[in-house]
C-alpha cells in the first residue's frame, strides 16, 4: 500500500495508528532477519507513539497522522542511537530530534526505527562490516545500493510506509532504483541537514524514499523549508507539491541526456529506459536529445570537493581510531587527505561552469531524463559490473556519471521505477531545475499513472 | 600532474604530518586513486576559463 493510501485509510478510521504500526512491526519481525533493512527497531516507542496519536483530536491531526516511517541511521531520532552503521558511533545516543524528524512527528508520523546505511553514508553498497549488509528483497544475494540501502530495502520489502535517506552522490537515487521504488534527492538547501551525520556540506541533503512520486511529494512537503538550525537552507516558499501533481505533461519539454545511453551502460538497461522515455512521449511530452558537456567530468569534479570535505569531517577519528573504520571507507577518507588543496578550488570553479551550463539548459527544457543506474543490482561482493559483451567496469566507477552531475550543482533528481530485467528493477532519473521539485514530481506522477512498475513487489514481500 | 611522486613513503610522511597513520593497504588504494584522479584534475584545470569565479558551498537559488 502506498503511504498516501495508508494516510487516507487512517484518516477515514478504516485502520488505527496502532494497527498500522503493529502491521509494520510484524512484517519487520518476519522479514528483517533476511534483508537487514533495520539496524534498530523501536517497537515499544512506536506503539506508544501510535497510542498517543489515537488520543489526538481529529481536528488537530496532521497529514501524516499515524503513518509509520523508517529513518536512515545517519539522521537523529531523539532517544535512539545514531550509529551511521559505524563502530565509532555504535553507542551514540542522541537526545534531540533532527529537524526533519521533528517535522515528521509534528505531522503525526510514527517512527519505527533506524535504517541500515553504508558506513558513514560513504559508499554505494550498504555492506557495513559492523552491522551487516542490507540484502536486496528482489534477490537477497544482491546489494540494495547505497548509501541509503536500508531505506530502499525497507520500501521494497514493505517494512515502512515511507523512509528518509540522505544523498551526497546518489545515495537516495541508487537504492530507490535498486529497490524498485521512488526516491528524490531534493535541491541542495531545500531540506535542513540539522541533526544528521555529515559527509560533505556542499552536497549533502536529506530526502524521501517511498513507493511513488505522490508519496515522496507528501514527505518532502512535510520536511522541506528553511531552518535556523541549518544556515545552508534557503528561505523559499515550499510549494504544495501534491496540488501540482495533476495536469498531465502534454507539451512538457524533455531533454534526454544522450551520453548516458551511449557508453558505460548495459545495453538492456539502456533499452528499458528508452521504452520509458517513449512512454513520456506518448503522454504528450516533447522529447529531444541533449548532450550536456559538464556531465562528462562531473564525477571527477564532485570528488575533488566531496573527498576533502569528508576527510575534514572525519579528521579526529582518522587520527585517533582509524582501525575502527571499514577498510573501504577509511581509504576513501584518506584519499581526501591526500588531494592537493588546489584541487578543492578547481572543483568549485568547475562547479560554476557546470551550474551556468545547466541554467542555460533549463531555459530549453523543463526536465532532463536518463537511466538512473547503468546496471541492475550487483551481487554482494561483486567488484566489477557487466556493461555488455567483454566490457566490465568497477561498480564504484560505473555509477559516477549517472549520479554526480546532479549532486554537483544541487538539482532535484528523482529515480522512478522504469522496468525490470530478469526480475531486477531498472530506474529512470527525472532531473529538474534548481528548486524545481514540482515539475519533477508531476512528470514522475504522470508516468506512474500510466505504468505499474512502481507497484511491483518482490516475491519475498508479498 | 601525476601520481609519480606519490610513493608510499611520501604518502606516509604526509599523513604523519597530519597525525594519521595509514596501513600499507590504505596507501595502495590511495595511490591507485591518485593515479587516476590527478591527470583528470590536470585536464579540468586546463579546461577552465581563466576568469571563472568559484562557487561556494551554497549555490545560488
Amino acid at each position: 500500500m502506498t503511504l498516501t493510501a495508508l494516510a487516507a485509510r487512517l484518516k477515514a478510521g478504516e485502520v488505527s495508528p496502532r494497527e498500522a504500526t503493529q502491521g509494520y512491526l510484524d512484517r519487520i519481525e518476519r522479514l528483517n532477519p533476511t534483508v537487514n533493512a533495520y539496524i534498530h527497531v523501536d517497537a515499544e516507542g512506536a506503539l506508544a507513539a501510535a497510542d498517543a496519536a489515537e488520543r489526538v483530536p481529529a481536528a488537530e491531526r496532521g497529514p501524516l497522522w499515524g503513518v509509520p516511517l523508517g529513518i536512515k541511521d545517519v539522521v537523529d531520532v531523539g532517544g535512539m542511537n545514531t550509529t551511521a552503521a559505524s563502530e565509532i558511533l555504535r553507542h551514540n545516543l542522541v537526545a534531540e530530534d533532527s529537524t526533519v524528524v521533528a517535522r515528521l512527528r509534528a505531522a503525526g508520523s510514527i517512527i519505527l526505527g533506524k535504517i541500515n546505511t553504508h558506513e558513514f553514508a560513504l559508499g554505494a553498497w550498504t555492506t557495513s562490516p559492523h552491522f551487516g549488509p542490507a540484502r536486496n528483497p528482489f534477490d537477497t544475494d544482491r546489494i540494495c545500493g547505497g548509501s541509503s540501502g536500508g531505506s530502499g530495502c525497507a520500501m521494497a520489502a514493505d517494512l515502512a510506509a515511507g523512509t528518509l535517506g540522505t544523498d551526497t552522490a546518489g545515495s537516495i537515487r541508487i537504492p530507490a532504483c535498486f529497490g524498485g521504488v521512488t526516491g528524490i534527492r531534493p535541491s541542495t538547501g531545500r531540506v535542513s541537514n540539522a541533526g544528521s551525520v555529515p559527509v560533505s556540506a556542499t552536497f549533502d541533503t536529506i530526502g524521501p524514499i517511498a513507493r511513488s512520486a505522490r508519496d515522496c511529494a507528501l514527505l518532502l512537503r512535510t520536511i522541506a523549508g528553511a531552518d535556523p538550525r541549518d544556515p545552508s537552507t534557503f528561505d523559499l516558499p515550499v510549494p504544495d507539491y501534491l496540488a501540482g501533481l495533476e495536469g498531465g505533461i502534454k507539451g512538457l519539454r524533455v531533454g534526454v541526456v544522450v551520453q548516458r545511453f551511449e557508453q558505460g551502460i548495459n545495453p538492456a538497461v539502456a533499452a528499458t529506459v528508452r521504452e520509458a522515455i517513449a512512454e513520456l512521449k506518448a503522454l504528450g511530452a516533447i522529447v529531444e536529445e541533449v548532450r550536456p558537456v559538464f556531465t562528462e567530468t562531473a564525477g571527477v569534479v564532485h570528488q575533488l570537493v566531496m573527498l576533502p570535505e569528508a576527510a575534514q569531517n572525519h579528521q579526529k577519528w582518522l587520527r585517533e581510531c582509524p582501525e575502527l573504520y571499514g577498510a573501504d571507507v577509511r581509504a576513501r577518507l584518506l584519499a581526501g587527505v591526500f588531494l592537493p588543496g588546489t584541487a578543492y578550488v578547481t572543483g568549485q570553479k568547475a562547479r560554476r561552469v557546470a551550474f551556468d551550463e545547466a541554467r542555460e539548459l533549463f531555459q530549453r527544457f523543463d526536465i532532463l531524463v536518463q537511466p538512473q543506474m547503468p546496471v541492475v543490482p550487483p551481487k554482494i561482493g561483486q567488484v566489477e559490473v557487466d556493461l555488455g559483451p567483454g566490457e566490465q567496469l568497477p561498480y564504484r566507477l560505473s555509477l559516477l556519471p549517472f549520479n554526480s552531475p546532479w549532486s554537483l550543482i544541487g538539482l532535484p533528481a528523482m529515480s522512478v521505477p522504469a522496468g525490470y530485467i530478469d526480475g531486477l528493477p531498472v530506474g529512470m532519473t527525472i532531473v529538474g531545475p534548481r528548486f524545481g521539485e514540482q515539475v519533477v514530481f508531476r512528470a514522475g506522477h504522470v508516468f506512474q499513472q500510466a505504468t505499474d512498475w512502481h507497484e511491483r513487489r518482490p516475491k519475498l514481500a508479498v | 600532474m601525476s601520481a609519480d611522486g606519490y610513493s608510499h613513503d611520501f604518502l606516509r610522511e604526509l599523513a604523519g604530518i597530519q597525525g594519521i597513520a595509514p596501513t600499507a593497504s590504505d596507501l595502495e588504494t590511495v595511490q591507485m586513486f591518485l593515479t587516476t584522479i590527478l591527470p583528470a584534475l590536470a585536464a579540468i584545470e586546463a579546461s577552465l576559463p581563466p576568469d571563472v569565479v568559484p562557487v561556494g558551498e551554497r549555490l545560488p537559488a
